[in-house]
C-alpha cells in the first residue's frame, strides 16, 4: 500500500533521529497566549449603548408594574392579610387562562359573542377556604355553606365559576348543586358561564337540577340547547317536570 | 283474687312486651344513614340511638321455623326485631329494610350530635317522615314521603320530588336551610324575631307570606343588559310590609297578583312564563340563609 507519510519518514529518517524537543519555555507560551488576550481587548464596551437599553427595560418594567398595581385596588386590601406576593401569582395565571379563553372564542361568529361579566380575581386564601368546604363528603350543609359563602363574597373568577360547574355535575346533594347553578346563573350573560351551563345540561342526571337548568338556558338568547332538549324530550326516564318543561320550550320557539 | 290480679299484671306486662319492640344502639356521634319507607325520628339527650316500633298485636310465631333465620335477596338480616339491618361502618350508621313491603313506622330517638341522612325513591314503600329536635344536620331526599319538620335547628337539606314538605322553626336556627320541592308545596313557619336572608322562588305557584314578618326585598342587581325588546330590568319597590316580586324577561305576558297575609299585594311580573316568582330579601337584618323553593305548587311563609 502506498503510503506517502511513510515514504517521506522513511527518506528524512536521519533528519528525524537528530531531532531534538524542544525545552519548555514559558516566555514563549506566554507570547503565544498574548494575542488572544490582545484581540480580546480590542472589544470595546460602549457603555452609552448599554446605559440607553437598561433605562429603557427599566421603564418598560416600570409601566408594567404601574399599571397592575393602579387596576386590582381591592385585592391589596383583602390580601393585606397574607402580605402582597402570594397576590401575583394567581392574577397571573387567571388572566392567562382568561386570555386563552378569548383566544378560543375569537373563534366565534361576533353576534354571539359578548363581553365578559366576570369581575377580577382576587385573595387566594378566602377561596381555599370555600373550596376545601366544598370538598367536604362528609356534610351536604357545609357545602351549601361554601357555595353561598362564594356568593356573598363576590370572589368569582373564571377559576371559581369551574368549580361550581363540577359542584353542579357531581355533588352528591341536589340542594348544593341547586345553590351552585343559582351562583352561576348570575353570570348567565358571559360566554365561559353560558358555555358550562349548556354542557352541564348535557350531562346532568339530577331531575330537580334539569328542570332549574331547562328552566334558565331555555329563557336565554344564543344558547344552543335543542339537542339537550330532544334528548330530553325523547328518553323515556326524564323525569316528568323535565320533559314537560322541554317541551312547552321547543313549542315555544316551535321547534317540535 | 290474688291469682286474678297476678294474672292481670302478668297479662299488662306481656302486653306492653309485645306492644314495643325496641334496639338501642350506643353511639352518640356519626352519620345515621336511613333507607327505610318513613320514620318519626326526635332528638333528646341522651347517648344511645333508640329504634323501636308500635305494635298493636303479637307477631304470629311461624312453628315451622323456629331455629331458622330469614333471608332474602336485599342482603340485609334482621338484626333489631324490628325487620331492620342496622350496621356500624366507622362514623355512619345505616338502617336498611330487611324485606321492603314489611316494614312497620319506626321510631328512633337520636341523641344531638347525630347528622340524620334519609333517603327514599320508592313510589309504593313509603310512609310520612317526621323530625323533631334533632339539633344537628338533617339531610332529606324523597320521591313521595311527605316531610315534616318541627323545632329542628338545623342546618338541613330537604328535596322532594312529589311531596310536600311542612316545618315549624324555632327562634334558634342555624343555616343554611334549604328546602326544595318539585310538585309539592313548601310550607314553613317561622318565628318574629328570627333573622334570615330569605331566597324563595317558585315557577308555576305563588308565594304566600305573613303580614307580621318584616320582610326586605334585595333591588335586583342591574346586569346592564338589555333584553332584545329593549326592556330593562324592572327594579325591586323597595322595603314595604310584603313581597314585590321582580324578574327580568322579553315580552311581558301577564300580570300576576301575590297575596300577603290577608291583603292582595298588587305586583307587576314580567317573565316569559306567567308565573314564575323570585324573591331575595332579609327578615330582620338578615343572618341564616333560607332557600324555599318549590317548582309547580306554592310557598308559604307564616309567622309563628
Amino acid at each position: 500500500m502506498n503510503d506517502p507519510l511513510k515514504d517521506f519518514v522513511e527518506r528524512h529518517r536521519e533528519d528525524f533521529d537528530h531531532l531534538d524537543a524542544p525545552q519548555f519555555d514559558l516566555e514563549l507560551m506566554k507570547a503565544a497566549r498574548n494575542p488572544v488576550e490582545a484581540d480580546k481587548k480590542t472589544i470595546k464596551f460602549d457603555v452609552k449603548k448599554w446605559l440607553v437599553a437598561a433605562s429603557a427595560i427599566l421603564i418598560i418594567a416600570a409601566t408594567v408594574l404601574i399599571f397592575k398595581m393602579s387596576a386590582p385596588k381591592k385585592d391589596q386590601s383583602l390580601a393585606k392579610t397574607d402580605g402582597p406576593t402570594r397576590q401575583v401569582v394567581p392574577n397571573k395565571t387567571i388572566e392567562a387562562e382568561q386570555a386563552l379563553a378569548h383566544l378560543k372564542e375569537d373563534k366565534k361568529p361576533k353576534t354571539a359573542r359578548k363581553r365578559s361579566v366576570l369581575p377580577k380575581p382576587v385573595a387566594k386564601s378566602n377561596l381555599d377556604d370555600f373550596y376545601e368546604k366544598l370538598s367536604d363528603s362528609s356534610s351536604a350543609s357545609n357545602r351549601l355553606a361554601a357555595v353561598l359563602a362564594i356568593n356573598k363574597s363576590g370572589l368569582i373568577s373564571e377559576h371559581t365559576i369551574n368549580i361550581l360547574a363540577k359542584t353542579l355535575e357531581y355533588d352528591g346533594n341536589s340542594n348544593v348543586r341547586l345553590a351552585a347553578l343559582s351562583v352561576m346563573a348570575q353570570y348567565k350573560n358571559d360566554t365561559h358561564v353560558s358555555t358550562m351551563l349548556v354542557n352541564a345540561l348535557k350531562n346532568q342526571t339530577d331531575p330537580m337540577v334539569q328542570l332549574a337548568l331547562v328552566n334558565l338556558l331555555g329563557n336565554m338568547d344564543n344558547v344552543k340547547i335543542d339537542e339537550s332538549l330532544y334528548a330530553l324530550v325523547s328518553n323515556p326516564e326524564t323525569f316528568s317536570a323535565v320533559k314537560d318543561e322541554a317541551y312547552t320550550i321547543l313549542m315555544r320557539e316551535d321547534k317540535l | 283474687m290474688k291469682k286474678q290480679l297476678l294474672f292481670l299484671a302478668l297479662l299488662t306486662v306481656g302486653l306492653s312486651a309485645a306492644a314495643q319492640k325496641e334496639y338501642k344502639l350506643a353511639k352518640s356521634s356519626g352519620k345515621l344513614n336511613l333507607n327505610i319507607s318513613g320514620a318519626i325520628l326526635e332528638g333528646y339527650n341522651g347517648n344511645e340511638i333508640i329504634f323501636s316500633s308500635k305494635k298493636t298485636e303479637p307477631e304470629d310465631v311461624d312453628e315451622r321455623a323456629k331455629g331458622l333465620k330469614a333471608i332474602n335477596s336485599s342482603g340485609f338480616t334482621d338484626n333489631t326485631g324490628l325487620g331492620l339491618d342496622v350496621t356500624v361502618k366507622g362514623d355512619e350508621i345505616n338502617v336498611n329494610p330487611v324485606s321492603l313491603n314489611n316494614q312497620t313506622m319506626v321510631n328512633i330517638k337520636v341523641p344531638q350530635n347525630i347528622k340524620v341522612l334519609f333517603t327514599n325513591s320508592n313510589n309504593i314503600y313509603r310512609d310520612s317522615i317526621i323530625l323533631r329536635n334533632l339539633k344537628n344536620e338533617i339531610e332529606v331526599s324523597v320521591s313521595f314521603n311527605e316531610v315534616r319538620l318541627e323545632n329542628n335547628t338545623g342546618p338541613m337539606n330537604i328535596k322532594t320530588l312529589h311531596s310536600s314538605v311542612d316545618a315549624v322553626f324555632p327562634a334558634e336556627i342555624k343555616g343554611p336551610v334549604s328546602i326544595v320541592s318539585v310538585y309539592g308545596h313548601v310550607d314553613v313557619a317561622l318565628p318574629t324575631a328570627v333573622k334570615v336572608n330569605l331566597e324563595a322562588g317558585t315557577n308555576y305557584g305563588k308565594i304566600y307570606a305573613a303580614e307580621g314578618l318584616k320582610i326586605v326585598v334585595d333591588k335586583e342587581k342591574e346586569s346592564g343588559a338589555k333584553d332584545n325588546n329593549g326592556n330593562a330590568t324592572v327594579a325591586g319597590m323597595g322595603t314595604i310590609n310584603g313581597i314585590n316580586i321582580v324578574n327580568s324577561a322579553r315580552a311581558p305576558l301577564a300580570a300576576t297578583s301575590v297575596a300577603v297575609g290577608g291583603k292582595a299585594a298588587k305586583v307587576i311580573n314580567f317573565t316569559t312564563r306567567t308565573d314564575a316568582e323570585n324573591i331575595k330579601g332579609k327578615i330582620n337584618g338578615g343572618g341564616v340563609d333560607l332557600i324555599l323553593k318549590s317548582n309547580h305548587d306554592n310557598i308559604y311563609i307564616r309567622q309563628k
